[in-house]
């Protein structure tokens, strides 16, 4: 596993200018304007890598040549979410830092537990969503797979989180305020429930590569 | 103990089926797997790794690999007919991935390798020729003491001097007793070379597996009249070729009279008239 992680990384720093201007940009507009969302990019942008690494599985031919090397299709597929996994962490742990150090944050220390949380939770299920599709479907087919699934997503949250309905539609922003639960629990469902879909996901993922034929 | 064992292989494409495939490659043995394009060569190779899911039983280095491959493949060097490395990794890369990869890395023997083959070690794979790239996969599949090497037509569209090269490393390899070689090639002359087996394959069927010895020991070419090639005992001719000049006929020797004078034949010249025959 650790040889994978290591190409994943040589791979991924190829381009560190690609990998750093966003994150600059991500980093010095937030602190700038003191926009907390604009800094909770960081984790959701470097979350995202690896899924790009597929792209360049395919044009080498990479898995192929890994599936003569002592790893199981269950390994290459773990290294991926892995990888993900670690970068978020990193991610994450530079927001907490800059939110703390750098925009020094008027936000209570639940408030900001809560921020991180959440920024933490969407960073990995983003690629918990896009690693399936592109094992199953190939990076080109991926895209338009994602397209497909984000309609249906966007279509869903609209009718969950309208507010202009009557008082018998189902209201997920109304429900949550109904529960008063503290920043500290929601935090923690945030982590709990992102945690659920990437082990899901990667269940998933590991099931459509042992279908993959090469 | 058999290097590769495999029974009743079968792959079915829609257009195209495979087998059923039995081979047994002994220890200390070069076989050499030949076939035309697209005669099943790489879908056999696949099957024995694990990147397709095909019928029958395959034993590598005395261990089914129907269940997780992993460890039987510390001991095996793969080098498939495009080493799949990432264009922007280079040799120094390779060296630290690999590292990580085989229990029984030799890093002291790739830097070997590397040096012998004269690869650059901080040129971008995408920057190499197509010979630097095969050396550079041989270089990987003999740095961890593999038992058993198997390789995808490590030679194709390489010039000769490369090939010749290639061809004296894995003579090398096979010095050691404990040590076999599985490699597919189209080019007849290379295998002819170097192997102590040939596999026939033609349009996805096992037309012979037989030591190359026995093979060029068996059948010979003779050089007659059609008469007398129909008054031969069936099965004697393999194939033939009529002129008007007369006939040449690829025979089994020991179905024809002792008197014949039958001239020597060579793998290509054996395997183009059975796959013409087959």
């Amino acid at each position: 596993m650790k040889g994978l992680l290591k190409k994943e990384w040589f791979v991924l720093w190829n381009k560190p200018i690609m990998i750093l201007i966003p994150l600059i940009l991500f980093a010095v507009t937030g602190i700038t304007s003191k926009n907390f969302f604009m800094i909770m990019y960081l984790p959701l942008y470097i979350g995202i890598l690896p899924v790009s690494l597929i792209t360049t599985d395919e044009t080498s031919r990479w898995e192929r040549f890994a599936l003569g090397m002592p790893y199981s299709r269950k390994d290459l597929v773990s290294a991926k979410y892995l990888m993900s996994l670690l970068l978020v962490l990193g991610g994450v742990l530079l927001t907490s830092a800059i939110l703390v150090f750098v925009m020094n944050s008027t936000l209570t220390v639940p408030q900001m537990l809560l921020l991180i949380a959440a920024s933490f939770a969407f960073s990995l299920i983003l690629p918990s969503v896009l690693l399936p599709l592109n094992l199953k479907f190939g990076t080109a087919r991926a895209r338009l797979a994602l397209a497909v699934l984000l309609a249906i997503f966007g279509c869903m949250a609209a009718a969950a989180f309208n507010t202009e309905g009557g008082d018998d539609s189902f209201n997920v922003i109304a429900w949550l305020a109904k529960l008063q639960f503290s920043p500290q629990i929601l935090a923690l469902l945030f982590v709990a429930v992102a945690a659920v879909i990437m082990a899901v996901s990667w269940a998933v993922s590991v099931i459509i590569y042992r279908r993959k034929q090469f | 103990m058999n290097a590769i064992e495999i029974k009743g292989l079968k792959k079915n494409y829609g257009g195209f089926t495979l087998g059923p495939v039995d081979l047994t490659l002994p220890q200390g043995c070069i076989m050499g797997l030949i076939g035309e394009n697209g005669a099943g060569k790489s879908t056999t190779i696949k099957a024995m790794l694990g990147m397709i899911s095909a019928g029958g039983s395959i034993k590598l280095l005395g261990k089914d690999i129907s269940g997780d491959t992993s460890a039987i493949k510390q001991d095996i060097g793969v080098v498939p007919d495009e080493i799949g490395l990432p264009e922007m990794l280079n040799v120094k890369h390779v060296e630290k991935i690999m590292r990580d990869t085989f229990t029984n890395w030799r890093s002291d023997v790739f830097a070997d390798y590397i040096k012998k083959f004269d690869l650059p070690e901080k040129k971008a794979f995408k920057n190499f020729s197509k010979g630097m790239k095969m050396k550079l996969g041989i270089a990987i599949a003999l740095s961890h003491e593999a038992k058993l090497l198997i390789l995808d037509e490590p030679t194709s569209g390489l010039d000769p001097l490369v090939r010749d090269e290639i061809v004296n490393i894995l003579n090398d390899f096979t010095r050691d007793e404990s040590h076999a070689i599985l490699i597919s090639s189209h080019i007849v002359s290379d295998l002819e070379k170097i192997c102590d087996y040939i596999a026939f394959l033609h349009k996805g069927r096992l037309m012979l597996c037989e030591e190359k010895d026995r093979l060029l020991e068996q059948y010979g070419i003779l050089q007659t009249t059609p008469d007398v090639l129909n008054d031969l005992e069936e099965g004697a001719v393999i194939g033939k070729r009529v002129t008007d000049y007369g006939a040449e006929a690829i025979v089994d020797r020991g179905k024809i009279p002792q008197s014949f004078d039958t001239r020597p034949i060579s793998i290509e010249e054996l395997f183009v008239i059975m796959a013409k025959e087959g």
